[in-house]
């Protein structure tokens, strides 16, 4: 194919797109203009598919932390995220860590502490301990009543808020419920510490409410663990109120001097029999409407 | 705070002004010269990336010769030693149609021929070529995206089409 130079040269400008009209019509005048033109109409098929640049600058952008412009808001904004999000998971883990172990009314709950020591949680109690925590504090608050049975070298804090029990030894009760604060050691020692003064009970020595007694009880174990609730001299509201706990049920008195002290002891898994043992010392009338009980001191009066 | 807006690329705008000017043609350039196989546009974004992480080493003015020598090392790591094949959109089929049998034939055969006399251009030839052809650019603007001179240019695509001419009445 010989092409000559002034061909070639019209071929050169409608390549550049730089004919002059003149010179068009002189390359529409050439033999291979057909060719040419069918050629570089075929050549658009191969064209590039479409380069989509969305969100390419973006993401360019967003790779490094510039000190500049918009980025700043941004990695402010996103600082202030994290430390919303550390804060908040650290609060979460923190607040997620105490174990709360509850007891409903009626019931008793046998649980364990993170040092394996045992602890069973009366009617109407909780406890509350830290498990993350259990190696450098050693701390259960309890709200309520709560025999522990502590494992042999191991020490930690019962704190209610009438007063820390320190153990020492081994088996004690704990009693918080309203202002009373009892506690009984079983075996080994404990160490009470109350309104500004402490007291180092042995076993069957009685603390209740700043009072110390001492070689008072013989028992091995609080009564409620074996589902009886014992009272000496104890205000008769108090016994009722344990009943409640005990029964989960709600007590009315009618003509009743509730301030007479009670001796003795009542069962957890016999309501009838319980009543009776209530009662009949104080010649008390009791009838239950569906969950609550009337008591009427119709004799005494 | 010291404004860098002239000794480099760091400015976000400025940036931003240089990806939109320079991506699109960066791609076809890629396109154009190594097919679609090695992922042009994988490589448009690798490169502007890496402009960016180095924006205070690279002046507003060495900024795109940096970026094309970029993306064709990133394309040259892995070229394959296949010859380039560049795709053509397929003649849309009509349901009906005058044409015969025959000619759609042709037509295809005439496709194939393009297809193979482009991938026997030099890459040269064929950036210039079909940034011209297909891309619509006139000699002194692809003088200068290729970074050489407009008689350069007109060399290799006038070179490309007769080159181009004489493989397809061969074949």
């Amino acid at each position: 194919m010989s092409i000559s130079m002034e061909k070639a040269t019209l071929i050169k400008k409608w390549l550049d797109n730089d004919l002059s009209p003149e010179e068009q019509k002189q390359f529409e005048a050439l033999e291979d203009y057909n060719e040419l033109i069918q050629l570089s109409d075929k050549l658009q098929q191969f064209k590039a598919p479409d380069y989509t640049s969305d969100g390419v600058l973006e993401n360019i952008l967003a790779t490094k932390k510039s000190k500049k412009g918009k980025l700043i808001s941004f990695n402010f904004i996103s600082k202030v995220a994290a430390i919303f999000v550390i804060g908040f998971s650290l609060f979460y883990f923190l607040s997620n860590t105490n174990t709360t172990v509850n007891a409903l009314a009626a019931n008793k709950v046998n649980t364990k502490l993170p040092d394996n020591s045992e602890v069973i949680i009366n009617a109407s109690s909780s406890i509350t301990f830290n498990k993350k925590n259990w190696k450098t504090k050693r701390e259960v608050t309890l709200n309520g009543e709560a025999y522990f049975k502590v494992a042999k070298g191991e020490k930690f804090d019962v704190v209610t808020k009438s007063g820390t029990v320190t153990i020492l030894g081994t088996e004690f009760n704990v009693k918080n419920r309203g202002n009373d604060f009892e506690v009984i050691c079983f075996e080994g020692s404990v160490l009470v510490t109350s309104n500004g003064t402490s007291e180092k009970l042995a076993p069957g020595d009685y603390f209740k409410t700043g009072v110390m007694m001492r070689s008072t009880i013989n028992n091995t174990s609080p009564a409620w663990i074996h589902n009886e609730s014992t009272f000496i001299s104890e205000p008769f509201s108090k016994v009722l109120e344990e009943f409640e706990r005990q029964y989960d049920i709600k007590i009315k008195t009618e003509k009743v001097d509730t301030s007479l002290l009670f001796t003795g002891k009542f069962i957890h898994d016999d309501i009838e029999m319980a009543l009776k043992t209530l009662t009949l010392p104080f010649n008390i009338v009791a009838k239950q409407k569906n969950n609550t009980i009337i008591l009427t001191g119709e004799r005494t009066k | 705070m010291k404004k860098s807006t002239d000794k480099d690329i760091c400015n976000e705008s400025l940036f931003a002004s240089f990806f939109t000017k320079y991506s699109k043609t960066l791609f076809n350039f890629l396109y154009y010269k190594f097919g679609e196989k090695l992922n042009p546009e994988d490589k448009v974004q690798e490169a502007f990336l890496k402009v960016w992480q180095n924006c205070h080493k690279i002046t507003p003015d060495k900024a795109k010769s940096y970026l094309y020598t970029t993306a064709n090392n990133l394309m040259l790591n892995q070229a394959s030693h296949e010859k380039v094949k560049l795709k053509y959109a397929e003649t849309p089929q009509k349901s009906h149609t005058d044409e015969s049998p025959e000619y759609v034939m042709e037509e295809n055969q005439y496709m194939e021929k393009i297809q193979k006399a482009l991938s026997n251009l030099t890459e040269a030839q064929r950036v210039a070529f079909m940034m011209n052809r297909v891309e619509g650019k006139r000699f002194k603007e692809i003088a200068e995206i290729l970074d050489i001179s407009t008689k350069a240019v007109e060399k290799r695509i006038y070179g490309a089409l007769k080159k181009l001419r004489e493989d397809i009445e061969g074949l």
